[in-house]
């Protein structure tokens, strides 16, 4: 009986747990596309609306307790948190210097792109 | 009297089968629980893509500014803010819906209708229906933005609102 016990609680825990963790990486993935659409948001919109465009934006601290990075390289946004990334078309080849997590300000000075 | 306790018996064999049905609810209730979670925030970040889509199209005029259905980067309408012109709508009617989807930054699974309304219904103007994209045939998930703007058409200011719809 013991045994019989055993195996059903085995069994269910297995499923729970693997349910559990492929619902966390869901949820991640989720989180990480909100933020990969922020940031490209932000970017494409200093884009065209040209010179002289200046706004402040905030990006959250982390991809549900996971610290990212955001990379802007041949027209690409890469989010990248853990061994994972998202990644949005921005036209751009490249933005003067980081978006980073928190505060951030980007401006357009003469169609090239800062942000610090 | 026997002195050994049950091991194998019907009582048995009934409560360990009402114990794994329990379990066996209480795991589809979880995991409906997460599934319901997933939905909610796949809405909310199709929300989030719909108001910023928007955006773009009623207050920027693309990229490049001077944009054409051929060389179009980042899709916008306006120029100026929330005023829609109507040569940037004549070169969005060249487009297709992967153009469209492209150009919005939208993966592929993502559909989109771009539809100009007046109070009523699509805005007809200059003999077309100021629509573009697919509309939502059996959807899972729809999010739509909407934006207050100006139409510039045959010289004259219409009052109109951009509707965005995602669908997939």
């Amino acid at each position: 009986m013991l045994i019989f016990v055993m195996l059903v609680f085995t069994t269910f825990y297995t499923f729970f747990v693997n349910k559990q963790v492929a619902a966390q990486q869901e949820q991640e993935a989720l989180m990480a596309e909100y933020i990969a659409n922020q940031a490209s948001f932000e970017v494409r919109m200093a884009l065209t609306q040209g010179d002289g465009y200046t706004r402040n934006f905030t990006l959250p601290q982390q991809v549900m307790g996971t610290d990212y990075t955001v990379d802007v390289s041949n027209g690409l946004l890469i989010l990248d948190w853990g061994d994972r990334i998202v990644v949005k078309n921005v036209v751009v080849d490249a933005v003067n210097g980081n978006i980073v997590q928190g505060e951030n300000r980007i401006r357009n000075r003469d169609g090239e792109l800062y942000v610090d | 009297m026997s002195t050994k306790g049950q091991v194998f018996s019907t009582d048995f064999i009934l409560s360990a089968f009402v114990f794994v049905i329990i379990l066996n609810v209480a795991y589809l209730m979880w995991t409906h629980a997460h599934e319901q979670q997933d939905q909610l925030t796949a809405e909310k970040v199709m929300q989030q893509e719909s108001y910023y889509i928007a955006s773009l199209l009623v207050r920027t005029p693309g990229y490049p500014p001077d944009w054409t259905a051929g060389n179009v980067d980042i899709l916008g309408l306006a120029d100026p803010d929330h005023v829609l012109q109507d040569a940037k709508m004549d070169e969005l009617d060249l487009m297709t819906d992967d153009d469209i989807r492209s150009a919005l930054g939208l993966s592929s699974t993502m559909n989109i209708v771009i539809n100009v309304t007046n109070e009523t219904s699509t805005m007809h103007v200059d003999g077309r229906d100021l629509v573009w994209g697919t509309a939502p045939v059996d959807a899972d998930t729809v999010s739509t933005a909407k934006r207050s703007v100006l139409v510039n058409a045959t010289a004259l200011y219409q009052r109109g609102t951009v509707e965005v719809v995602l669908w997939q």
